[in-house]
């Protein structure tokens, strides 16, 4: 147990920038301690916060007193079968990469923070990033989990293990948006601990599927404006959707408005366009056949060739990826050196309402960088105040976006999750069975609510008397 | 003008993890993605700016198998008009610069533009070489180069923050340094055309390079890694009585201070 509040002070944030604090941090090296540490403070009605690398962007790290239990020294890669790795929650999403590339293969969840992000992190997020277009988020490629339950009980759940009979099911109503917004209406005992935010267990070691590296080559296509730029994303997911390994065949589709353009004209060949979309085509039937469709493509809705930015190399990706992951990188930076809190969508919508919510990112009353995963209707808008009054006009823009979305059928968060930055959201626009059953279901699994207290939702009653 | 640029196929060093052949007497190439030396990708692009500023045609140049010839083809769509695959192993520096002067000779190039050095055996021997041979200047590391089409001005860093410039007539041949310029971003409709464009492959003996001339005058004889460096020492206790015994270390051990 470590009490120094100097090393403490480390884990009390995340990239949301909220500050907690707790009282004590425990470093554990085995499954058996992590369920010592929870048996007691369940017994002692302690709060825990599980920590991983901190790069989430809810405040879900974020401690509320009581003790952290950081994974960072299980961190051991424990097998790899040539297509599933086994490995303890700590290890980073990178050293996965790195060994699963020397085996030719990958793991297919990219979030954006994976050079630092680690695999307990993303299962507990089931993160997801701009590949999750073809792949799916992390959920899909979880095998097996070893978890600690709230109460100290070791688990190990593989796919299809049915969940326990007396655990409380989750109501979700179907939905055809990718989602992070509160617990999944899990099929079986796997799908419970993938996205729950650390709530109801602590993974300790997982087993995920991984993939044979394909080449692919990179398209940035630069659009006179949104109407070219939507129109080519619509036709290269209906080509994707009806033929996965066709000419047309994207296995990502990121949108950047002019403003996100203007961010980074220096990394892009073009200093300003009306909007650009991103794709990473995987060769499969030879890269010819692929260039040539996209070209028709291209040409089929106003753009033209000579405005398309190709990457068939190593170095051309790099840099096309160094583009992109700039746009977050600029407007982060552009925030703190204002001293401002940065205002972000994390919204999904399905198909048929994503160009009316393309009109109302683009009638933000403040300035704002607009780009994401235009495949999965899924944008960020990144609202940037320039005053405090334009800080209380933007969040009051976003619940307003919020609110559409989760009209026409959409998500609050596709990838994000709910954390503490979003509950109130989310107890406001959650359907009542599901915020009712996951209650119900952590009630089960957390007896005395000591797991990640305050993440996602609070308890129905006042917490004193939850107990 | 037509104007020459020497592409050589070197290992994608970020991606390449290097095996010997069994007799360590080379790399195990069936194991390495190949692609075009990156300071090469710099004399491709200051040959498209000369291009067009002044007109001509860019040849590319490329010694060695089908996979140099087709990592030749990366540069039709980065600004390079036509390739000349001289199809010969490459055996050792002289060799491969006899092939690329006969090629210079044969096309009639005024200037050649080379990367200024090679990833893969850090030689820089070739480019003088080729100098050499075909009777022109040779200004090496170049980081700014200009020509009327008559003559030229080249700019090299010198070291200590000096910039010597070398003026003078073409002929010349030019290697480039990182900095020369920023290599153009490929565009789709350059890629497509690039597939028009045209790779001539040439033999020895069609350039009136014979055998003996490509005999090697240097051989390798064997590859090993660098010895491994010895482990990292820690220094234990606290921080003060730690700091003392580093500062001993380094003075009387490694005698660095």
């Amino acid at each position: 147990m470590e009490r120094d509040p100097d090393v403490i002070a480390g884990y009390l944030t995340d990239a949301s920038n909220l500050r907690g604090r707790a009282e004590a941090l425990f470093r554990p090296t085995t499954a058996h301690e992590v369920a010592a540490i929870l048996r007691r403070a369940q017994a002692d009605g302690v709060p825990v916060t599980p920590s991983a690398a901190r790069t989430a962007t809810t405040g879900s790290a974020c401690p509320d007193g009581g003790w952290i239990v950081s994974l960072e020294r299980m961190r051991a890669i424990v097998g790899f079968d040539g297509d599933v790795v086994a490995a303890q929650a700590g290890v980073g999403l990178a050293d996965l990469d790195a060994l699963l590339e020397g085996h030719g293969r990958f793991f297919p969840p990219d979030p954006t923070s994976w050079r630092s992000c680690t695999l307990g992190g993303a299962i507990a997020t089931d993160a997801s990033g701009a590949r999750s277009f073809r792949y799916g988020a992390t959920r899909r490629w979880v095998e097996a989990l070893d978890v600690v339950l709230p109460t100290g009980d070791l688990i190990r759940a593989r796919r299809g293990d049915p969940i326990p009979a007396d655990w409380p099911r989750v109501q979700r109503p179907p939905s055809a948006v990718k989602s992070a917004a509160g617990y999944a209406a899990a099929a079986d005992c796997v799908d419970v601990f993938v996205g729950q935010e650390g709530t109801l267990g602590i993974v300790t070691q997982a087993w995920v599927r991984s993939l044979p590296v394909v080449p692919v080559v990179g398209l940035f296509v630069f659009c006179p404006d949104r109407g070219v730029a939507a129109a080519m994303s619509d036709a290269a997911r209906r080509a994707a959707r009806a033929d996965a390994s066709g000419a047309v065949s994207p296995r990502c589709i990121e949108y950047f408005d002019r403003a996100a353009l203007a961010l980074i004209s220096d990394l892009t060949p073009r200093a300003a366009a009306g909007a650009a979309l991103f794709v990473e085509q995987p060769i499969v039937r030879g890269l010819d056949a692929h260039l040539g469709a996209w070209l028709e493509l291209v040409d089929a809705v106003g753009a033209t060739a000579d405005d398309v930015w190709a990457a068939t190399d190593r170095d051309g990706l790099d840099r096309m990826h160094a583009a992109r992951h700039a746009v977050p990188a600029r407007v982060n930076e552009r925030l703190v050196r204002a001293g401002l809190p940065k205002i972000g969508t994390d919204l999904a919508v399905p198909d048929a309402a994503m160009s009316r919510m393309f009109d109302a990112y683009e009638a933000a009353p403040v300035p704002s960088v607009l780009f994401g995963h235009l495949g999965d209707n899924h944008l960020h808008l990144n609202l940037l105040p320039r005053s405090v009054d334009e800080v209380a006009a933007a969040r009051a823009y976003h619940h307003a976006l919020a609110a559409a979305a989760i009209d026409s059928g959409g998500t609050l968060s596709a990838e994000h999750g709910i954390g503490r930055v979003k509950k109130a959201w989310f107890e406001e626009f959650a359907p009542p069975d599901l915020l009712v059953s996951s209650r119900a279901l952590k009630q089960r699994l957390d007896p005395g609510w000591i797991l990640s207290r305050g993440v996602m939702f609070d308890a129905a009653t006042p917490r004193g008397a939850a107990g | 003008m037509k104007i020459g640029v020497c592409v050589k196929s070197t290992p994608d060093t970020a991606i390449t993890r290097f095996k010997y052949t069994s007799g360590n007497d080379g790399i195990d190439a069936a194991q390495v993605k190949f692609t075009v030396n990156p300071y090469d990708e710099f004399a491709v692009e200051e040959a498209a700016r000369m291009k067009e500023a002044h007109g001509g045609e860019v040849v590319a140049v490329t010694v060695g198998d089908a996979g140099a010839g087709k990592v030749l083809r990366e540069t039709l769509a980065v600004g390079v008009d036509r390739g000349v695959h001289v199809d010969a192993v490459n055996t050792d520096s002289l060799a491969t610069a006899r092939l690329l002067a006969a090629v210079a000779r044969s096309e009639g190039f005024g200037v050649l533009f080379c990367g200024k050095v090679a990833v893969d055996d850090q030689a820089s021997a070739v480019p003088a070489m080729v100098a050499e041979l075909l009777g022109w200047p040779h200004v090496s590391v170049v980081t700014a180069f200009s020509t009327d089409g008559a003559t030229f001005t080249a700019s090299r860093a010198v070291g200590g923050g000096v910039e010597e410039v070398v003026t003078g007539a073409l002929p010349v041949v030019i290697t480039a340094e990182r900095g020369l310029n920023e290599p153009r971003y490929q565009k789709l409709k350059d890629i497509m055309a690039a597939k028009k464009k045209v790779v001539g492959v040439v033999t020895p003996e069609s350039l009136g390079v014979s055998a003996a001339d490509l005999a090697p005058v240097v051989t390798f004889s064997a590859y090993a890694d660098p010895p491994e460096r010895p482990k990292g020492r820690v220094i234990p206790g606290d921080a003060a009585e730690a700091a003392r015994e580093l500062v001993r270390l380094l003075r009387d051990e490694a005698k660095v201070l």
